[in-house]
């Protein structure tokens, strides 16, 4: 009997240990800190989620690199191809890898980050309307290089 | 004993083999339940695409049916907010295999379009038979945008597809969907909206606004010794940089990349044009201590600063500490020209030939430089004396504003990439104070920006 209730025992924890392991493995959205569900209407939200970015996209980029990639996407809310609000810029599906994987949320972005964004939201644009930017060090798709380079900063290409 | 083991190991193993199968449906059914939210949200963002431009449609029609200017106005702006609508929602279609921004653009200036007309009815103006006609090419490349995405739809949704046909377990998807008949009814779309001519008007996503290119500032070329030279005389203090590197800077303004580390440790990059060698952009990466000084100093520290480059003319607009730094105080001046206005020289301030200066609070020092739109809008050769007084413009006013101070003649950019030449009238109305440009050759209102004042300085929307 005893050893009905052992295995029994072995079973539920177990299910128990799937069900913990499931809740950690299956993919889903990490929870936005409390001011990033408010509409980013204002300024300071918006040099937040352009801060993430950069600290997602360019970390480790000179100060001009990652005021480059906070340009771009500014460079993107002006322009009729892609979507027109800072947050359907950054949202984008596809558009930033470090959105797509959760990197902007894993971590605060750092004051340089910070820095940046509120640079390129001054209208600092190293990138002179860059649409794109990518890594031509690492696999990108063959698409991007149809793109005409504008200029290269640290290790990332811009180009339009 | 033997017995018991074998037992025991038989019920280990179909535990683990049960708690396996219950992980794997477990995970499985959670993946195939974000498939589905991810293939609903498609969807949904499809039918309300398809509504929007639908609407669209129907509102361009309506605009050319219409009699009379106030309805004609109320379709424009109407078509104008359902291609704001169908901008979102093309943005969120998440196609991985086909390239959606030739749609987004269409539909986009096709928008862009409506508001201009509809600007143009609501003051007063009449739209002209070519604009119509326009319209009425925008009209029909929607009208082929429309049915090209219910073909899309039509064939999307037939008899299911790859995009949620494994799905099983009670699982099955609402409404599958083919993942190849998006593909062709997006590329077909793709091609469709390429043909249609881009309008030719003054609006912030027109293709003349687009492709507006800043003038060069044009220079005998120099080497990259003396944009290094240069670049070190810019930072200044007389300090010995090391490590110092140039790179090219492709673009517009084709420019020399100097970076160096200070002696403090600090990174500083400037960009020096390859014609002329005028410095474009600076930027001091140092770490700052507690702040020391005020604004007013802060103030006095960018003004000679910029006495120093020659550029004695500029003057101040507006002052900000950025949101999360109280450590630092970026200031804009813009450039000033003269014009005869009422048989005398009045100051025209020229808003497009903008330098934005960063200067520390602990030391003083400059730590950003941005002159690359003073360099490249040289607005001041194209003045001319206004034809509308400050007295006719100011008459223009809603009366329920309060002025503050003069007006100022200025030069003001506008969305298109154009710049006109506006008296500034500086207004409250209740607690709110606001910047009013009446245009200075047509006395027609050009721009209203809100002004938001506080402790940190000032922005405008």
């Amino acid at each position: 009997m005893s050893r009905k209730v052992l295995s029994l025992a072995v079973v539920a924890a177990l299910l128990i240990f799937c069900s913990v392991f499931l809740k950690a493995d299956i993919p889903h959205c990490v929870a936005a800190p409390e001011w990033a569900l408010a509409a980013p209407q204002s300024w300071l939200d918006e040099v937040h989620l352009i801060a993430r970015l950069i600290m997602g996209e360019a970390t480790g980029e000179p100060l001009a690199g990652q005021v480059a990639v906070g340009a771009v996407i500014l460079n993107r809310v002006r322009s009729p191809e892609f979507p027109n609000t800072v947050a359907g810029a950054v949202y984008d599906p596809w558009a930033f890898e470090s959105v797509e994987n959760g990197l902007i949320w894993t971590r605060e972005p750092t004051a340089e980050n910070i820095r940046a964004a509120e640079l390129a939201l001054n209208g600092w644009d190293p990138t002179y309307g860059a649409l794109f930017f990518w890594n031509p060090s690492k696999p990108v798709s063959p698409w991007i290089w149809t793109r005409s380079i504008i200029v290269q900063i640290g290790s990332h290409v811009f180009g339009r | 004993m033997n017995l018991r083991r074998e037992r025991t190991a038989l019920w280990i193993t179909a535990a683990i083999a049960v708690a396996a199968i219950i992980f794997g449906i477990v995970q499985y059914r959670q993946v195939q339940q974000l498939k589905i939210l991810g293939e609903v949200a498609r969807q949904r963002a499809f039918f309300n695409l398809l509504s929007h431009v639908e609407n669209m449609e129907g509102n361009l029609a309506k605009a050319r049916a219409s009699s009379t200017p106030a309805q004609r106005s109320a379709f424009l702006t109407a078509c104008w907010s359902h291609s704001q609508g169908a901008q979102e929602n093309i943005s969120v279609m998440g196609m991985t295999t086909v390239d959606l921004s030739a749609m987004q653009k269409f539909v986009a200036q096709v928008g862009d379009y409506c508001m201009v007309l509809s600007q143009k009815l609501a003051r007063g103006d009449t739209v002209t038979p070519s604009e119509w006609e326009v319209l009425a090419t925008c009209e029909t490349g929607v009208k082929d945008l429309v049915r090209a995405l219910a073909e899309t739809g039509a064939s999307a949704f037939r008899g299911g597809g790859s995009q949620a046909g494994l799905l099983s377990l009670r699982l099955a998807a609402p409404l599958p969907s083919n993942d190849d008949a998006w593909f062709r009814g997006f590329s077909e779309i793709d091609s469709l909206v390429q043909s249609v001519p881009s309008p030719a008007y003054d609006g912030p996503f027109s293709d003349r606004a687009l492709e507006s290119k800043p003038l060069a500032n044009p220079g005998p070329e120099i080497s990259q010794d003396e944009a290094e030279r240069i670049a070190i005389d810019f930072m200044n203090q007389g300090e010995n940089y090391t490590n110092v590197q140039v790179d090219n800077l492709e673009g517009v303004v084709p420019a020399f990349l100097v970076t160096g580390t200070r002696n403090g440790g600090s990174e500083v990059s400037v960009a020096v044009a390859r014609a002329g060698g005028a410095v474009l952009w600076a930027v001091d990466h140092k770490k700052l201590s507690n702040p020391q000084l005020d604004v007013d100093a802060a103030r006095q520290a960018a003004t000679s600063f910029l006495d120093k480059l020659g550029l004695d003319t500029l003057i101040e607009t507006g002052w900000r500490k950025p949101e999360t730094h109280g450590d630092r105080v970026v200031f804009t001046f813009a450039g000033t020209g003269s014009v005869t206005a009422d048989s005398r020289p009045v100051q025209v301030v020229l808003y497009p030939e903008m330098v934005k200066v960063e200067v520390a609070l602990d030391t003083g020092d400059i730590i950003s430089y941005d002159a690359m739109a003073y360099l490249t809008n040289d607005v001041s050769k194209q003045l001319k004396p206004p034809l509308v007084s400050a007295k006719e413009a100011g008459a223009t006013l809603n009366p329920e504003l309060v002025r503050e101070g003069e007006p100022r003649l200025t030069v003001i950019p506008l969305v298109s990439g154009r710049a006109v030449m506006a008296w500034e009238f500086r207004v409250t109305h209740q607690t709110d104070t606001y910047l009013i440009y009446i245009n200075a050759m047509t006395g027609e209102e050009e721009m209203v920006l809100q002004m938001v004042i506080d402790e940190s300085g000032s922005l405008t929307m």
